[in-house]
């Protein structure tokens, strides 16, 4: 028999008890958007993880002095990147070179103390070049109080400071705040800032730990003129981190006695950070696989009470000629039927949800009580949407569902004709 | 810092009064003379600190001028291009600091003071340390060994008192001039944290006075810390004003 003809059959049979093809299409249609929008809000959760983790830790490659990997905890400021006769800037163009390279930024990050009325507070430094930053971490947008910081004058040291650190410190855009660190001569690092703007990234773990200056202020500041602890690079496809990576260090091994090296994201501790994500999100995939094989009983079930309603029906029309494998295309088309009203019910509903929080985002700071605010998560996380997210929601739902029903399907195909058909005549 | 002077200068102490009874000393009376003879009125010198840390090749060099008033006053300005204003200010049991940009001092304290005082493997405590030896441990004679071609009395010294820096110390002194040429420091668990060597002791004013001293960290391979004296003039009158706050805020 065509399958055409098949597949006309089925179509009756799905209306011929449409409370029950309800019931089973509901169920699919649950687990599918379900996984819409579960995979929606977990890809936007391990994509703003990426990018924070990306823009503030790891970047896709960094250029570090070889050195200061083994004490990297420590944050040796004596273990910079120098360049090799005059400043790191000659790394840079070295680095600039490589294909694949989109930027590269001088970057520090440093620990600092504060006294606060005789309690020290541990704090993060980060030494950049806003302008040139901007592109990936645009900290001028980020000001919500008082202005960008200016570069290096004497007398004049200017910080902005993340939103809760000036909470926590009890200062606000115009004060003046004394830190001190060990400067990279091993020395004692000094100096009175003055707070000109406080910024907000919405990453809690950043907004608390986090004051910035320019490289012109670290550098006095922490006696590393024409030096800094690293570069990140930023390439056009971060996918392509390992070979860039390699590229870098055939370059600078060039160099004789080359101190540094460069390390792709999936190498360094904020890769790792960001890989283990990653492993999540396969963990999850297989949450979904459950998920759906569950919702999918539903249409086992449905499936199985349908041949043992139609028991004396498949033995008819197997008597009449209807092979094996064909009775199992029937039962098997009613649940593709099925399964792709639910599913396309699913991805509406599934879709539309994840459209509006990919637009309007979830306060996730909110709905956890503050519990990843250590994590590199922001506080609003916005859903991921785009059609490939529909698309396999949608296959995921028609493909798990179909292939559960082929189970009672193949069961039906067994039916003897003379045992069904009694009663019959 | 302040501990080599102290050891030192209770040292030179036992030399200067010393009458040649030193084999009728038992222990505890080598330590008080060590306490004893420590008193200068004032001091003022140029130091220079020499730090080599682990693997690292090149030992960095700080250069600075110091002077003390006493036992609780003392002042360190850095000389060294890239410390150049840094300023410590002892006062009492008190350590206040200021860099070259910092608008006002800062006051160290609590557990602090064990970090490294300008990266080099004297703590701030180290540097601050005065009190009587006699007052915080108790003595026993070892034994008699040599210290490069020098015969020293070997002695242990365990703390009386909880709250103490080092619970043990282990001081090798110069026979003839009484001398401690080696002090080891331990903590609590019997761990040996620093070994100071003292490696030039010069007659100054009829004292002996030790002008250049290593510390090893043995917490940390390869690191070592050497300390030197230059144009010490001991005993000259100076102004109290040269050790307030106020100075340190100049």
């Amino acid at each position: 028999m065509k399958s055409f003809y098949i597949y006309q059959i089925a179509l009756r049979n799905i209306g011929r008890n449409k409370k029950r093809t309800i019931l089973s299409a509901v169920a699919i249609g649950m687990s599918v958007l379900f996984i819409c929008f579960m995979k929606s809000y977990i890809g936007g959760f391990f994509g703003n993880a990426k990018e924070n983790v990306f823009a503030f830790q790891s970047a896709h490659v960094k250029v570090v002095n070889k050195d200061f990997l083994k004490e990297e905890k420590l944050m040796p400021l004596d273990l910079s990147v120098y360049g090799y006769d005059k400043d790191y800037k000659e790394v840079i163009n070295l680095v600039k070179k490589v294909k694949g390279v989109k930027h590269v930024f001088p970057r520090t990050k440093f620990g600092a103390i504060v006294n606060l009325k005789g309690k020290w507070k541990n704090l993060l430094g980060f030494a950049l070049d806003p302008e040139l930053e901007a592109p990936i971490n645009p900290l001028k947008e980020k000001i919500i109080e008082g202005r960008m910081f200016q570069e290096f004058a004497p007398g004049r040291y200017e910080i902005v400071m993340g939103e809760v650190l000036a909470k926590e410190l009890g200062v606000k855009v115009g004060d003046k705040v004394t830190m001190m660190t060990k400067t990279a001569e091993e020395g004692l690092g000094h100096m009175t800032f003055q707070i000109v703007g406080i910024s907000s990234y919405g990453v809690p773990e950043f907004d608390k730990m986090f004051f910035f200056i320019p490289l012109s202020v670290a550098a006095k500041f922490l006696k590393m003129e024409n030096e800094v602890m690293e570069l990140g690079i930023y390439l056009e496809d971060f996918n392509e981190s390992i070979p860039v990576a390699e590229k870098i260090n055939t370059i600078l091994e060039s160099k004789p006695d080359n101190p540094y090296v460069a390390l792709a994201w999936e190498s360094q501790s904020g890769g790792q950070f960001y890989k283990a994500f990653a492993m999540a999100e396969n963990i999850y995939n297989v949450v979904y696989l459950v998920f759906m094989v569950l919702a999918s009983l539903v249409i086992i079930n449905t499936t199985m009470m349908v041949i043992y309603e139609r028991m004396k029906e498949i033995g008819t029309i197997a008597a009449l000629g209807m092979r094996g494998t064909e009775i199992v295309k029937l039962f098997f088309y009613e649940a593709v039927i099925i399964s792709i009203i639910g599913s396309f019910a699913g991805v509406i509903g599934g879709g539309t949800l994840s459209f509006i929080f990919f637009k309007t985002g979830i306060n996730v700071a909110k709905l956890t009580g503050g519990a990843m605010n250590d994590m590199s998560i922001s506080n609003i996380v916005y859903t991921y949407f785009g059609v490939d997210l529909l698309v396999f929601a949608f296959v995921y739902g028609v493909v798990v569902a179909s292939l559960c029903a082929l189970i009672p399907a193949s069961k039906a195909a067994r039916i003897q004709p003379v045992e069904a058909m009694k009663g019959v005549m | 810092m302040k501990k080599i002077k102290m050891i030192t200068l209770a040292v030179i102490s036992v030399f200067l009064f010393s009458t040649g009874e030193v084999f009728a000393l038992t222990p505890e009376e080598i330590l008080e003379q060590v306490d004893d003879n420590e008193v200068f009125k004032t001091i003022q010198y140029t130091g220079v600190i020499t730090i080599k840390k682990g693997s690292r090749k090149k030992p960095r060099v700080k250069t600075f001028k110091a002077a003390a008033l006493g036992k609780d006053k003392a002042y360190i300005e850095f000389t060294n291009p890239g410390d150049r204003g840094t300023k410590y200010l002892k006062l009492g049991d008190e350590l206040w600091i200021k860099g070259a940009y910092a608008e006002r001092p800062d006051k160290i304290s609590g557990h602090k003071l064990r970090d490294s005082m300008m990266g080099s493997d004297y703590s701030y405590e180290d540097s601050m340390d005065n009190d009587k030896l006699v007052d915080k441990y108790n003595a026993k004679l070892l034994d008699n060994e040599k210290v490069g071609t020098r015969d020293c009395y070997k002695l242990e010294l365990t703390a009386k008192v909880k709250k103490i820096t080092y619970a043990k110390e282990m001081i090798w002194v110069d026979k003839e001039r009484l001398v401690a040429l080696k002090v080891q420091f331990f903590a609590l668990s019997g761990m040996l944290l620093k070994e100071m060597t003292i490696q030039d002791v010069k007659k100054i004013n009829e004292r002996f006075f030790p002008i250049k001293v290593k510390m090893v960290n043995k917490q940390r391979s390869g690191s070592y810390t050497l300390f030197e004296m230059k144009s010490i003039i001991l005993d000259e009158p100076l102004e109290e004003s040269a050790f307030s706050k106020r100075q340190l805020e100049r």
